[in-house]
This record gives C-alpha cells, sequence and structure tokens, in this order.
C-alpha cells in the first residue's frame, strides 16, 4: 500500500499543479462564450419583459369595465398628487429626546419648506414613521428614538420627500394612462458621534405610461329590430368568357380575366339576426386581352366516294364424249364459279378539327362601368363584437359605358363604345363586422358575383363575367326598437 | 495581483475587466488540470472555458455561503467534473467486463521519486484513456472509488482495476526507464 501511495504522490507532487504560461486566444474563445451568454440574457429579458406587458394588458382588459366608463373620449378621471414625507431620528447619550425630536423637527422643516412651497397642492407633515433598518431592528423617529443598547453614538437624521401623480383614463375600447413619481430622499449623518455632518441629497424621477385596448362588451345589449347604412369599396379579379359568331365560320371564345374595383352603398334592415339589403354599387372592369387569340375549333365535313364490288353465279360445260371400248358416248359435265362485278358509289363522312391562330391577332383593352343594384337577404351570426353574415340575391346591372380599344403599339386602330345594356347578376356575399360601440362597425367582406345573362352583345359578340372580390366598409346602426 | 475578494465580487457582476483579469489568475491552475485529462489543445482549450464560464455562472451563489479563500478549489473541482463530463460524451462506455479483471496487481519496488514531470507526462499519456482517467481521479484530485464509479458509471470494482492496471504500468515502466538510465551510465 505504501509503494502504491509512493506513485500517487508522485504523480500528485509533479502534476498536480503546473506553471502554464497564460494564452490570449483562449480568453478571445472564452469572450465569444461570454458574449453568447448576454446575448441570451437580453432574450431573455426581452422575452420576461413581453410576458409581464401581456399579461398587464390582460389584467387590464379584463377589468377595464370596472375603471372607468364615461364617455366616447378619452378623459382624465381622477388626479392624485400626494406628497410623503418620513423623519426618523436617532439620539446619542449627549442629547435629550426632547431637544433632538425638536431640534431635528425645525431643522427638517426648514429645509422641506422650500420643497413644499413649489407644490401648490401637496400636504406638509412632520411623522414619526417606524422604520426598518438593515439589520431588522426596529428605529423610531421621534420621541422614542432612543437606541436600544444606549451606546450607540450614530446620530442620523433622514427625511424623504415624495410626490406621485396618477393620470388614468378609459373609454369602451382603449385605455391608458401615465404616472409619475418624484422623490426627494436626504440624509444628515453623524457617523462618529462628534460634528462632522455629512449631508446626502438623492433624488429620483420615474415615469410610467401605457395603453391598452379592450374586446370586453361595454355595449348595451343590441336591439332586435336596426336600420344600417354600409358605406363599402372592394376590389377583386373577374373571369370574362367571351364567344363570337361571324359570317366566315371563324368563331371566337376565350377567357380572359380583368382586374375589378368596386364601391357603393347599401341600406340594410335587421330584425333578430335576418338581413335584408339593397343599394347601389358601381363596378369597373378593366381587362387587357390580346384580341382573337385563338379561334373556335373548327369542324370539317370530308365526304369521300369511291367503288364496292360483289360476286354472284356460276357457270358450267357440257362436253360429249365417245367412249371406244364400249362404243358409245356420255356426258360430261364441267361446274366453274362466275364472279359478276356490279359497281357500287359509296359516300364516307370524316369530321376534321383544328386550333388556328388568327392572322390579324392585336392587343385589345376593354373597360366596363356597371351599376348594379343588389338585392339580397341573409343571416347574421354574432359572436360577442364580432358578427358573420351571409347574404346573396339578385342584382340588376346596368352597363353605363363599355369602351373597347384595339391598339397596334401606341396607334388606336378601332374604338367601339356601348352603353345601357341591362342584364341580371347573382351576388353572394360573406362578411366579418366588429362592434367598434352601439352605433358604430368595421366590415370585411368577401364576394362573389356572376353574370345571368351576357352583358356585351357587339356584332355577334357576347360577354359574361364571373369572379370573386375582397373589400371592407364602415356600416353606421341607427333607429331600431 | 491575485484572486481577492473585490475580484471576485466584480467578476460576479458580470464585469468584463475583472472576468478577465480573474480568467488569467486562473487560467494555470484549472489548465493544470485539464493538461491531465486532455492531450490535444483544443480539447483543454474548450475544458478550461466551459469550467470558467460555469464558474463564472455560479460565482455570485458560491461568494453568497462560502469564503473566497476556498474559491480556487472549487473552481478546481468544477473543472475536474467538466472534464469527466466531456469525456464521457465523447465515451460511450468506460466499463470492462468483469471476467477479464485480473487479479490485484503487484507494484513493484518504485524508486522513481526523481522522474521529472515530463517523462511522468508521457508516461500518464501511454496508459489507456480510462485508466488515466482513473488515475487523474484517484491519485491527483482524490475521488474515491465510489465517486468515481459514479462520475464515469462503471462499477466500483472496475475503477479499482483501472487504477490498479494504472499504476502497474507506471511502476514497470518507471522502473524500466532507470534500468536503462543505469545502462547508459555504466
Amino acid at each position: 500500500m505504501k509503494e502504491r501511495n509512493e506513485i500517487d504522490r508522485l504523480l500528485k507532487d509533479k502534476l498536480g499543479e503546473k506553471a502554464i504560461a497564460f494564452n490570449e486566444r483562449h480568453w478571445v474563445e472564452m469572450e465569444k462564450l461570454l458574449n453568447r451568454r448576454k446575448r441570451r440574457g437580453v432574450f431573455f429579458i426581452f422575452t420576461i419583459a413581453l410576458l409581464m406587458t401581456g399579461i398587464a394588458g390582460f389584467a387590464l382588459l379584463k377589468n377595464a369595465d370596472k375603471i372607468h366608463i364615461s364617455a366616447n373620449r378619452m378623459q382624465e378621471h381622477r388626479v392624485k398628487v400626494e406628497t410623503r414625507e418620513v423623519l426618523s431620528i436617532l439620539t446619542n447619550d449627549f442629547v435629550s429626546n426632547e431637544q433632538s425630536d425638536e431640534t431635528f423637527f425645525s431643522e427638517a422643516k426648514q429645509q422641506n419648506q422650500g420643497a413644499n412651497e413649489s407644490t401648490v397642492s401637496s400636504t406638509s407633515a412632520l411623522a414619526t414613521n417606524k422604520r426598518q433598518d438593515a439589520t431588522g431592528n426596529l428605529k423610531k423617529g421621534g420621541s422614542s428614538g432612543q437606541p436600544e443598547n444606549g451606546l450607540s453614538s450614530t446620530k442620523n437624521t433622514e427625511f424623504e420627500q415624495s410626490k406621485q401623480t396618477e393620470t388614468f383614463g378609459s373609454d369602451e375600447v382603449f385605455s391608458g394612462g401615465s404616472t409619475h413619481r418624484q422623490l426627494n430622499d436626504q440624509q444628515v449623518e453623524d457617523l462618529d458621534g462628534l460634528v462632522n455632518l455629512s449631508p446626502i441629497l438623492l433624488q429620483s424621477d420615474r415615469f410610467e405610461s401605457g395603453l391598452a385596448a379592450t374586446t370586453d362588451s361595454l355595449l348595451p345589449p343590441p336591439k332586435p329590430f336596426r336600420f344600417e347604412l354600409i358605406g363599402f369599396g372592394a376590389f377583386g379579379q373577374q373571369q370574362i368568357s367571351q364567344a363570337q359568331t361571324t359570317e366566315n365560320a371563324l368563331e371566337l371564345a376565350n377567357y380572359e380575366k380583368g382586374r375589378s374595383t368596386n364601391y357603393g352603398a347599401m341600406f340594410q334592415a335587421r330584425y333578430k339576426g335576418w338581413l335584408a339589403a339593397s343599394g347601389v354599387e358601381m363596378l369597373r372592369i378593366e381587362e387587357k386581352v390580346d384580341y382573337g387569340s385563338f379561334r373556335k375549333e373548327e369542324e370539317v365535313v370530308v365526304v369521300t366516294t369511291y367503288l364496292d364490288s360483289l360476286f354472284i353465279g356460276q357457270e358450267f360445260t357440257v362436253d360429249s364424249i365417245f367412249d371406244e371400248q364400249n362404243q358409245d358416248w356420255f356426258v360430261d359435265t364441267t361446274y366453274f364459279d362466275v364472279y359478276q362485278y356490279f359497281e357500287q358509289t359509296i359516300n364516307d363522312t370524316t369530321v376534321v378539327s383544328a386550333f388556328e391562330r388568327r392572322k390579324e391577332e392585336q392587343p385589345f383593352s376593354q373597360v366596363v362601368s356597371r351599376v348594379e343594384i343588389p338585392i339580397l337577404f341573409g343571416k347574421a351570426f354574432n359572436f360577442g363584437k364580432f358578427e358573420l353574415n351571409v347574404l346573396g340575391g339578385p342584382a340588376i346591372a346596368i352597363s353605363t359605358k363599355v369602351e373597347g380599344y384595339v391598339i397596334e403599339g401606341s396607334k388606336l386602330l378601332e374604338r367601339r363604345t356601348l352603353s345601357k345594356d341591362i342584364a341580371l347578376n347573382l351576388h353572394l356575399r360573406a362578411g366579418l363586422s366588429y362592434a367598434l360601440n352601439d352605433r358604430w362597425a368595421l366590415q370585411v367582406h368577401t364576394s362573389y358575383r356572376r353574370s345571368a345573362a351576357a352583358f356585351l352583345k357587339y356584332r355577334g359578340l357576347e360577354q359574361r363575367y364571373a369572379g370573386l372580390g375582397i373589400g371592407g366598409g364602415v356600416v353606421y346602426r341607427f333607429g331600431g326598437s | 495581483m491575485g484572486i481577492t475578494d473585490s475580484l471576485l465580487q466584480s467578476a460576479a457582476k458580470q464585469k468584463r475587466k475583472s472576468e478577465y483579469l480573474l480568467y488569467k489568475e486562473c487560467y494555470a491552475p484549472l489548465m493544470s488540470v485539464a493538461y491531465r485529462y486532455f492531450n490535444n489543445e483544443d480539447d483543454r482549450m474548450v475544458a478550461l472555458n466551459e469550467s470558467f464560464y460555469k464558474v463564472l455562472k455560479g460565482l455570485k451563489a458560491y461568494l453568497e455561503h462560502n469564503p473566497s479563500s476556498q474559491f480556487i478549489f472549487w473552481a478546481k473541482r468544477i473543472t475536474t467534473n467538466t472534464c469527466i463530463d466531456l469525456i464521457r460524451k465523447q465515451k460511450r462506455s468506460l466499463e470492462i467486463p468483469s471476467e477479464e479483471m485480473p487479479a490485484e496487481a503487484h507494484v513493484a519496488d518504485l524508486n522513481a521519486t526523481d522522474a521529472d514531470v515530463e517523462e511522468l507526462e508521457k508516461l500518464l499519456g501511454r496508459l489507456p484513456e480510462v485508466q488515466q482517467l482513473v488515475m487523474n481521479m484517484h491519485a491527483i484530485d482524490g475521488y474515491s472509488h465510489k465517486e468515481i464509479s459514479a462520475q464515469l458509471g462503471i462499477t466500483e470494482e472496475n475503477s479499482r482495476y483501472h487504477l490498479s492496471a494504472a499504476r502497474r504500468s507506471l511502476t514497470n515502466w518507471l522502473n524500466a526507464a532507470k534500468e536503462n538510465l543505469k545502462s547508459f551510465v555504466l
């Protein structure tokens, strides 16, 4: 065992601690590690701050109705100005309690006077608050300022003045406010119990502010029967189908896409969630196509005539042959197949189809302006301040202007203008609205429209359109019972 | 300068200059620990920096409950544990089957106390890695077989075997080196 310990001791002595020269490169790597730690720290603080903000916001939202509901505009409803002064005195054996109280109270009064005068609504008072020192002992100011052991030679005069102003306001949706806290802390210490007074003045300002929005329903219950005026705007994409028949059997049939914008106003009546709406909607569709980009599939009938043949009948030959042995004649008959050809005409019909590009292909632009008068019916589903509504129905559509341009480069080759064609449309609309208050709401919606009949007829050309749009609007509610 | 109270307090507050000074002060003692566990320079650096990072992370809590005079021992202990952790991450198993274990090794007469540091390091480096690890932990860092078995995830019996084998190898090599030296002189 001794020998074993010997080698252990040898290793411990020789290898226990080496003199190794410092390598600066290792510190560079260490710094990278420490920097990553700091970044993690910042991220952690940011996450915590975000979390706390979320919790505070949530708490504010939950209690928003308890805070204040007064008017639609933000208003200051509470202003609190508070001034607090604390004086604590410790005296030594050389100064009697009463004397020290008077001396330091008057001294503190004088020192505070200037500060209090500048604050109109502040109150000034001297207090003998209990204060707790670092060791947990209770120190008393004023008449009970005697230290417990009676041996302390520390004379410590301290007063603290703080002023706090809070401003807070809220309406049905938003709430917010600010706090300003000003702290003046002055200490006069005589650490050695002699006359070395060391005044220390601490002053700090702190501002806090915040804003939150609430989704709590602070609205009165909705009326079952109401009227609404809706102003809206939307954009979308329309698919325009075209078909054209011309004298030379060339037909045009294709689909083109056009951008659409529309705006309008609707009057809506609702009764217990059922909706009826009508109004005026201005629609504009812009399309840009290559005019006659493809011909319609062409059918060509090919008639082929040729001859067919068939076989009918049989032929035979009768020969009389003399038999020399019997010295007599006998009859020998030979049969032949006979082919007769009857010519017959057969017609065969083949249909040949083909796509061909038109030679006179040209860029074409078209702008369609229409007025639509929808008559819609639907249902609304309420989820607190949110409401989902679905409407559908026919619409009378009047083309106020349809302008087409055939352009070659910058040259206008052809221009055609039509107006006042009336057609029938089909409308479907689904919207989501958010009630800001009893009267106003915001709405987003998606809509689908489709031509029930051709909206344009021009030299054999017929056009229809169908498409989706998305938009938003403002709802104003009024009347009702 | 040395490791002072104020330096430790300042480093605990994450003052970069203090961290640097403390790193510099701890470099030699902590690196010498890493030196014994790793042959590769990069591995040593990683072990040292990870250990120092742990030291800085736990420094504030350490200073609240422990005297600063014991700091370097605490830091060395952290470094040793970090080295072992890193080795454990590299090696899946350090256990050897018990039937392969030889009887307790006989240690030959040892008069090698005058062996120099470099020679000892070379000999230690010639040991199988597990034996080197157990030897380091037991002989130099003062771990018991129970602690070694817990740290390395091997049995106490296995730990004793590795230690015994390491001692036997080192003794043989040292004696052989001494014999060589004698014949060379004669």
